[in-house]
């Protein structure tokens, strides 16, 4: 994802942060496995932005509001504030930003995603496959027929951890830190629409039943200097100074991640052993930055804890003593400088795997299927029917249920190639996976156009959190 | 807490000393770079207007036209037709073309009004209730008394060098690899980079600038430099060091390396994320001074001798990482003046008036007239000649602030000054609408730089390019 991706899909966070409706109430539901919740599409944004859609030009414009329409020539756009439509000319507009949200109400969960030779990738739920084609039920473009020649993997989509915790949606169930400072007097963290704010040192905590192979992530946004310390596993919900643990109350051990504007560290602490420090890594996002989402994802038995910033993977610390978390609870420590955020805190399970750029390998005559567990099976995948593989292998026909598998490289020799691309357009899911369209027309009835493998193609508005025209996309603009 | 509240308003950078300046065209703004140096190019600059709104957005084209019915009419250089937008969500149009104005006599004083007009004018009368002064937009303009916080009387040297940025024309990239960048009026900066400018300086300097950053950002800033491409250390200049936290003067004497005249603390800067700053320094009385915010921080003195030596400023960004932005630069110059550009946040009680050999007196103004000061204390009253006054600031007075519509804008014109009226139209030939202050006004558009629309307004969502920079939340109790 661009730079400017993240910059624009930020400033659309932003803006519906302040349009504030959506994180009321339900607090920042949060989707079964730890996704950033699903706004209603009905949900309103502040009166000036309206639906808060973003429209950018090749010479740096962007505007706020909502897309009316596109056709071969022109995109037409509105705004509250503007008496009538807008219309531009679509040789200068480079990319279209929805609403965070809004392009994942699917009815249908998906799980699996197909990409195909040229690099388009779908997802849906995958029905059944032969030899020929194979069918995929989508919310968005209901059901999908492909023929086999076209597509080059299928990665099955993991089933979703259970969400233990969304929020926050108040005190109630914290506990407020009594934090100590030299010469300052502490402060607290104050809570908003779904959000705790401080600009002082404080403290709040919360067992949140952290499972012990979980995944809590929240959305960070500061002023001036960011430090931060989360406590993970904790069993003790009131601040502990690091400098004077051994003449706390007694508490058990627990992870401390201290997040700066530089760097991030991660410290295991107990009372009596020493502080030795895991390991630090630089995050440029913090520098270059006024907001982040982080993701922390830990795993008990494999001493495992990691952070993924924006979606990147910033640093995975392994404790070669043990794993001294004694708890299920968490801390948020202000640490006294700057003033931050936080919002859409999520405590869910997690697999223990860790999404994976595609690998392909030399693609041969044969299936490669590489199984959860890290086996691979190699073999001529013949099927798919109610739920399970069937893979001829070693001469003899194997089932595998779909949720054993990670990836499935199909042979070389069951692929064509590569259609030549038309498209004018690449469209992004929420989920990252995109389509590329030769685009005739795109309306609230439909976006309509021809997909280079898969023909004429008719695909619900909603489906896209992003769309970029492909000229912008090949001159880097 | 204040501190959270530092938002930048449009044109801010005119407060305090810097809107005291003469109708004259800009002389840096045409200087030539220096034999050998790397010229900018402008490839960034943007030469057409920019239309903010408060939700974020953006665009660059041309205003057409606007009224009270119509609303505003704008080409976007990628529609066929002008957009037609109401004004309830605009925050400022910015204009590349204005001109600073040329009248036929030099403007003596600058008055500021208690609703943060700044007008540049001739005084002819003061009284019990009303003042009287010439201005470019009027010969015999009247004004009520309560309405005017002060009026600064300028040196004739005083002079604006620079007001900016409207693109990278004329300055100068350093050897660095990295560069600092224009962007909607600001110079953006993300790496180890450094731009500089001949200014011509020669006097007392007085620069004043919007200052936006991320994280732990680091800023030196030459005056009186006489090398535009890097932090020259060969000829006497001053460099003033910005950090999250903290400022520090320091002298660099030619040959003889630098010394540090001080370094003050400035602890609202590290629960922020930008700042208003200016830089004083008068070279003759051996003087640096730095404002925060509208307020003095410090003042330095510099008994080294032997004064800065060059014309120009550098702007050098030291960190590889943080955003650095500066917008709203105006640098101006004059002998004499900016001590006396001081205006104190505290109650006025009474009348005060500064004069030219520092002396000040607290009383009642009388009135003026005549080319006479008359003026009484307690135990006294006296007449003076208006040559000896420098500054008088008015006593407070109540004023009824009532809500403004979005059609009540303030004009910030280029060469200083800005000017609040409630607009009735808006061509490309005239501007006009009712002040209440002065009544109806009407003028031409091309003096005008930006245009603030919404005045009760402060929020900018977000920018394009610079969303790194804006605020995304108001940090101050939430539940207030």
């Amino acid at each position: 994802m661009s730079d400017r991706t993240n910059r624009v899909q930020a400033m659309l966070l932003a803006t519906a942060l302040a349009g504030g409706s959506w994180l009321t109430g339900q607090a920042a539901g949060v989707a079964a496995g730890g996704s950033l919740a699903n706004p209603p599409l009905t949900a309103g944004f502040g009166p000036t932005s309206g639906a808060a859609e973003a429209l950018a030009f090749d010479n740096g414009d962007l505007l706020y509001g909502a897309l009316l329409s596109i056709d071969t020539r022109h995109v037409r756009w509105q705004r509250l504030d503007a008496a009538q439509p807008l219309e531009f000319q679509l040789d200068h507009v480079t990319e279209v930003f929805f609403r965070p949200g809004a392009a994942s109400n699917r009815v249908v969960a998906p799980n699996c995603k197909v990409r195909l030779n040229n690099g388009d990738e779908l997802e849906g739920r995958l029905v059944a496959m032969d030899a020929d084609k194979l069918a995929l039920e989508t919310w968005y473009a209901g059901a999908l027929s492909i023929p086999r020649s076209v597509i080059q993997v299928l990665l099955p989509v993991p089933p979703k951890g259970k969400t233990v915790f969304a929020g926050p949606a108040g005190f109630e169930g914290w506990t407020m830190g009594k934090v100590k400072t030299v010469g300052e007097k502490g402060g607290e963290w104050r809570y908003k629409d779904g959000a705790f704010y401080a600009a002082e040192a404080a403290s709040v905590a919360r067992d949140v039943r952290l499972p012990d192979v979980a995944n809590l992530q929240f959305d960070v946004a500061w002023k001036g200097m960011l430090y931060l310390a989360i406590a993970l596993y904790t069993d003790y919900l009131q601040p502990v100074s690091l400098a004077n643990k051994e003449s706390e109350p007694p508490f058990g051990g627990f992870y401390s991640l201290q997040i700066n504007s530089y760097s991030v560290n991660l410290l295991p602490v107990t009372q009596k052993d020493p502080l030795r420090p895991l390991g630090q890594a630089m995050v440029s996002n913090f520098s270059r930055g006024t907001r982040a989402h982080v993701e922390i994802r830990a795993d008990k038995s494999k001493r495992l804890i990691a952070l993924l910033v924006d979606g990147v993977m910033v640093k995975q610390w392994i404790d070669p003593e043990g794993f001294v978390g004694k708890g299920t609870g968490i801390r948020l420590v202000h640490q006294g400088q700057g003033s931050v955020r936080l919002s859409n805190l999520a405590v869910s399970e997690w697999d223990g795997q860790f999404e994976e750029p595609l690998t392909l390998s030399a693609r041969g005559p044969l299936d490669q299927i590489r199984l959860r567990n890290g086996d691979k099976v190699v073999g001529d995948l013949q099927a798919f029917r109610d739920g399970k593989l069937t893979v001829m292998t070693a001469g003899a026909a194997k089932d595998m249920p779909l949720s054993q598998v990670k990836q499935i490289e199909l042979a070389a020799t069951k692929s064509a190639q590569a259609p030549r691309a038309t498209a004018n357009v690449r469209a992004f899911f929420a989920s990252g996976a995109s389509v590329t369209i030769d685009l005739e027309r795109w309306d609230q009835h439909g976006v309509v156009g021809i997909n280079p493998a898969l023909g004429p193609v008719r695909l619900a508005p909603t489906a896209f959190a992003r769309l970029v025209f492909v000229t912008h996309l090949k001159t880097g603009n | 807490m204040t501190v959270f509240n530092t938002r930048m308003v449009p044109g801010l950078a005119l407060g305090l000393g810097l809107a005291a300046c003469r109708l004259l065209p800009a002389e840096g703004e045409t200087a030539a770079p220096p034999a050998g140096a790397t010229k900018s190019d402008s490839s960034s600059s943007r030469l057409e207007d920019l239309l903010q709104f408060f939700d974020g957005s953006s665009m660059h084209g041309q205003l057409r036209q606007m009224n009270r019915e119509g609303g505003v009419r704008w080409q976007h250089p990628f529609a066929g037709q002008p957009l037609n937008l109401k004004p309830d969500n605009l925050a400022w149009i910015r204009f590349s073309g204005s001109q600073t104005l040329r009248t036929q006599s030099k403007p003596t004083c600058r008055f500021r009004f208690r609703n943060g007009d700044e007008v540049l004018g001739n005084l002819t009368l003061v009284d019990q209730d009303k003042i009287q002064l010439q201005t470019w937009f009027g010969d015999r303009l009247v004004a009520p008394r309560d309405t005017v916080k002060s009026i600064v009387f300028l040196s004739p040297d005083f002079a604006v060098l620079y007001e900016g940025p409207t693109s990278l024309e004329g300055w100068v990239h350093g050897r660095q690899p990295g560069r600092w960048d224009y962007r909607a009026g600001a110079l953006v900066c993300t790496n180890v980079a450094l731009v500089g400018r001949d200014l011509k300086l020669s006097r007392p300097v007085c620069m004043s600038f919007d200052l936006a950053w991320t994280s732990q950002f680091s800023l030196t800033i030459a005056l009186y430099a006489s090398v535009f491409d890097r932090l020259d250390y060969s000829a006497n200049s001053y460099h003033i060091y910005l950090a999250p936290g903290f400022v520090s003067a320091q002298r660099v004497i030619a040959g003889r390396g630098s010394a540090t005249l001080g370094q003050a603390q400035l602890p609202s800067l590290l629960s922020a994320n930008r700042a208003h700053m200016e830089i004083r320094i008068d070279k003759e009385e051996g003087s640096v001074a730095i404002w925060l915010d509208g307020a003095l921080v410090q003042r330095w003195s510099d008994d080294i001798g032997g004064s800065g030596q060059g014309t120009g400023i550098t702007l050098y960004s030291q960190m590889d990482g943080p955003v650095v932005k500066i917008s709203n630069l105006i640098i101006a110059q004059g002998t004499g003046q900016l001590e006396n550009l001081e205006e104190t946040k505290a109650p006025v009680k009474e009348d005060i008036v500064h004069f030219a050999n520092h002396d000040k007196a607290v009383g009642t103004l009388h009135g003026i007239r005549e080319g006479q000061l008359w003026f009484a204390v307690p135990q006294a009253q006296f007449q003076v000649p208006l040559p000896r006054v420098t500054q008088i600031v008015f006593r407070d007075a109540a004023i009824q602030e009532a809500p403004r519509g979005p059609w009540e804008v303030r004009a910030y014109l280029a060469g200083g000054g800005a000017l609040s009226f409630l607009l009735d139209k808006w061509d490309e030939t005239s501007v006009s609408g009712t002040s209440a202050v002065f009544g109806r006004l009407a003028f031409s558009p091309r003096s005008i730089r930006q245009l603030q629309f919404n005045l009760d307004r402060r929020e900018i969502l977000t920018g394009p390019g610079d969303d790194a920079m804006e605020d995304l939340f108001d940090m101050k109790d939430p539940n207030e």
